[in-house]
């Protein structure tokens, strides 16, 4: 009924509740397959091929053995990368819920025409270039950017401070990118939500603090961990915006990554950072599910 | 817990310039049952959510016994409310539903225990305390939100056309359910409906609205038999209506000309002031005689009948009236002895007594 139960099924049974939709049975069998054929190919040769080539290449280049993971665990440098990485995606995650959940609530409750408006400025940026606004934030952080001649010219300093390159300045430019991916599933949880369930918690005494804690909160849970999976798991493998604003101090794994196969040609050891930053990946994506299961467990027996 | 009256003053209400609910006046009394009953857009349900403080008014003052809540915010008010779609938090079970208002009024885990569970019996869903709302049926979830609405014991208790998505026969049993939950907690009950049937069968008054003004406000009965305008003779039961001529008086009786040969006389109570007025009869179908009629004796109106129904304790029987084309009366005739009494084609003469009557100047606003 909500987007709790359509999450709950693609978290927890997306095979059942395939198999048994009667839809699935409509097409004869060769049917499915000649019109999946399309898809499964061009995933299998551009997808899966190279990836599972680039794996697989950890393991045999330059010779077969677990040298490249031997090297990733041992040089410090490679896992700060890797906790810099998890960390970096972690505040990205946590800034995009606090900045995009009021926004996501904002448009669940303006009239229609408003609420349009507002969702066009969050999708606008999608349609930019994450190029393009990575590129403007160097504009506004650079040493002669925007944020430091404001600040030269009030005398709030006297030096212009180092803003670009930073691992804040990656922080924030990612965070601008990521944060449209938290705003919409939150906000079609929060409009899932029947309006007059506020209606009743406040007929029944709720003041406005308690219906978001007791009411919408809990019921935008589902978009929650959908944006929160989404913007931490694409932050993660994020390339572009880290590599133009970060510097060598806040290095990222999809940079590093980068750097390996473009400039020192060391596919092996780009595959040994591809296979082990896959891997955590995937590990959170399970911790996410079991968080999700947990919580509908909760609602279910308490 | 006793109910308090709830009184609503000059109330008008517009939304950007679109006057939804006029002058509305309506004290409903402490314990009372009182419908808000009209068509959609009748400014009914805009009423309840001005005394759920869902709205404000534009004008005027709603009281609770003697708090002025006019501008009070909604969980301030204490007045329990039941929504047409039940309104259940789908993320808690039953009993944390039905528990949700006794929370917000602080009371210690054992009372809010009990008090739950005497709700649960009084609605008779003891067993499905741990059930969540989607895992119970229309009937039983509407049933936890009237619970959930009278568990903290509020003195009023508004429902917004609770049981309009329930089935026919779950809707009536509910019907007795909640008149009873009602006498036994003496609670006042403020119930907007749609529904005549219903608003007939459970109110102590209804308050008739239409266009947002408050049309007649009485008890059953006497909006059936004694309406003071043509839109309450025409939503409140089966009405046959028909336009006619105000002719002046007659040896102390009112004289109004139906048709081109049939003329009524009646009480000169109910005459309009000047002659040649144009006014509306209505008649209820059970208040109208059938006859044969044979050659040219014609006595009240003269039609042919269209449809003879039996449905059980009366036969309706549809009449063309023959000098108003298109017109055609309801009767309803005692179905004594079942043998079928008028066949279509058949000539007839419908009769009436003049105090059966009820004639309105007003055409204005009239029901079909």
């Amino acid at each position: 009924m909500t987007t709790r139960m359509r999450i709950g099924k693609f978290a927890g049974r997306a095979a059942a509740s395939m198999t048994s939709s009667p839809s699935w049975r409509q097409y004869p069998l060769g049917v499915s397959v000649f019109l999946i054929a399309p898809l499964c190919l061009l995933l299998g040769f551009g997808f899966v091929y190279p990836v599972g080539r680039l794996l697989g290449q950890s393991f045999f280049a330059p010779e077969f053995g677990l040298d490249n993971y031997r090297r990733l665990l041992e040089t410090p440098l490679y896992m700060r990368v890797l906790a810099r990485t998890v960390f970096v995606a972690l505040v990205v995650m946590s800034a995009s819920l606090v900045l995009g959940y009021p926004v996501a609530l904002a448009m669940a409750r303006l009239r229609r025409g408003l609420s349009n408006l507002v969702m066009a400025c969050v999708l606008l940026p999608l349609w930019t270039s994450a190029l393009v606004r990575s590129y403007a934030w160097i504009v506004i952080l650079q040493r002669r950017g925007l944020v430091n001649d404001v600040l030269l010219a009030s005398g709030v300093i006297s030096q212009p401070i180092k803003l670009i390159y930073t691992e804040g300045a990656v922080i924030l430019a990612m965070t601008h990118v990521l944060v449209p991916f938290m705003i919409l599933p939150v906000f079609g949880a929060i409009r899932a939500i029947q309006p007059e369930l506020v209606q009743a918690a406040r007929n029944l005494g709720a003041g406005k603090t308690t219906v978001f804690a007791k009411v919408l909160l809990p019921l935008s849970l589902p978009g929650i961990f959908a944006g929160c999976l989404m913007t931490f798991i694409l932050a993660l493998g994020f390339y572009v915006t880290p590599a133009l604003v970060g510097g060598p101090s806040s290095l990222l794994m999809a940079t590093l990554i980068g750097q390996q196969t473009t400039e020192t040609l060391d596919w092996g050891f780009a595959g040994a950072l591809s296979t082990v930053l896959l891997c955590v990946t995937l590990l959170i994506v399970l911790l996410f599910r079991k968080a999700l299961s947990y919580n509908r467990g909760i609602s279910n027996v308490a | 817990m006793k109910g308090e009256a709830v009184t609503l003053e000059e109330i008008d209400k517009s939304f950007a310039k679109t006057a939804v609910v006029r002058n509305v006046s309506i004290a409903v009394q402490a314990g009372e049952f009182l419908s808000l009953l009209g068509p959609s857009g009748s400014g009914k349900t805009t009423l309840l959510m001005m005394i759920a403080g869902f709205e404000t008014p534009s004008r005027g003052r709603i009281s609770v016994g003697a708090r002025d809540i006019t501008f009070e915010a909604p969980n301030k008010r204490d007045v329990g409310m039941v929504f047409q779609r039940y309104a259940l938090f789908p993320h808690m079970t039953v009993a944390q539903n039905i528990a949700f208002p006794l929370r917000m009024r602080r009371f210690g885990k054992a009372e809010a225990r009990d008090r739950v569970d005497a709700m649960l019996a009084t609605v008779q869903l003891e067993g499905f305390a741990n059930r969540l709302p989607q895992q119970l049926s229309g009937g039983q979830q509407q049933r936890v939100a009237l619970a959930r609405a009278l568990v903290a014991e509020p003195p009023v208790l508004l429902m917004d056309e609770p049981l309009s998505a329930l089935d026919k026969k779950l809707r009536e049993t509910l019907q007795i359910e909640i008149k009873r939950i009602q006498k036994r907690l003496a609670v006042t009950v403020v119930y907007v409906t749609h529904d005549q049937e219903e608003a007939l069968t459970m109110s102590d008054r209804i308050a008739v609205m239409a266009e947002g003004e408050l049309m007649q406000i009485g008890a059953p009965a006497d909006l059936y038999h004694r309406p003071t305008n043509a839109f309450v003779a025409g939503f409140i039961g089966k009405m046959n209506f028909l336009d006619g001529e105000y002719l002046g008086q007659d040896g102390g009786e009112a004289v109004v000309r139906l048709t081109q040969t049939a003329t009524i006389k009646g009480p000169v109570s109910i005459a309009p002031a000047a002659v040649g007025q144009r006014l509306t009869v209505a008649i209820r179908p059970e208040d109208l005689n059938v006859t044969p009629r044979e050659g040219s004796s014609s006595q009240g109106l003269a039609g042919t009948v269209e449809a003879a129904l039996f449905v059980g304790a009366v036969y309706i029987v549809l009449v063309a009236i023959e000098e108003r084309p298109g017109k055609v009366f309801e009767a309803r005739l005692p179905a004594a002895g079942g043998a079928q009494p008028f066949v279509a084609g058949d000539r007839v003469n419908i009769t009436f007594e003049p105090h059966a009557l009820r004639v309105f100047v007003n055409q204005k606003r009239q029901a079909a």
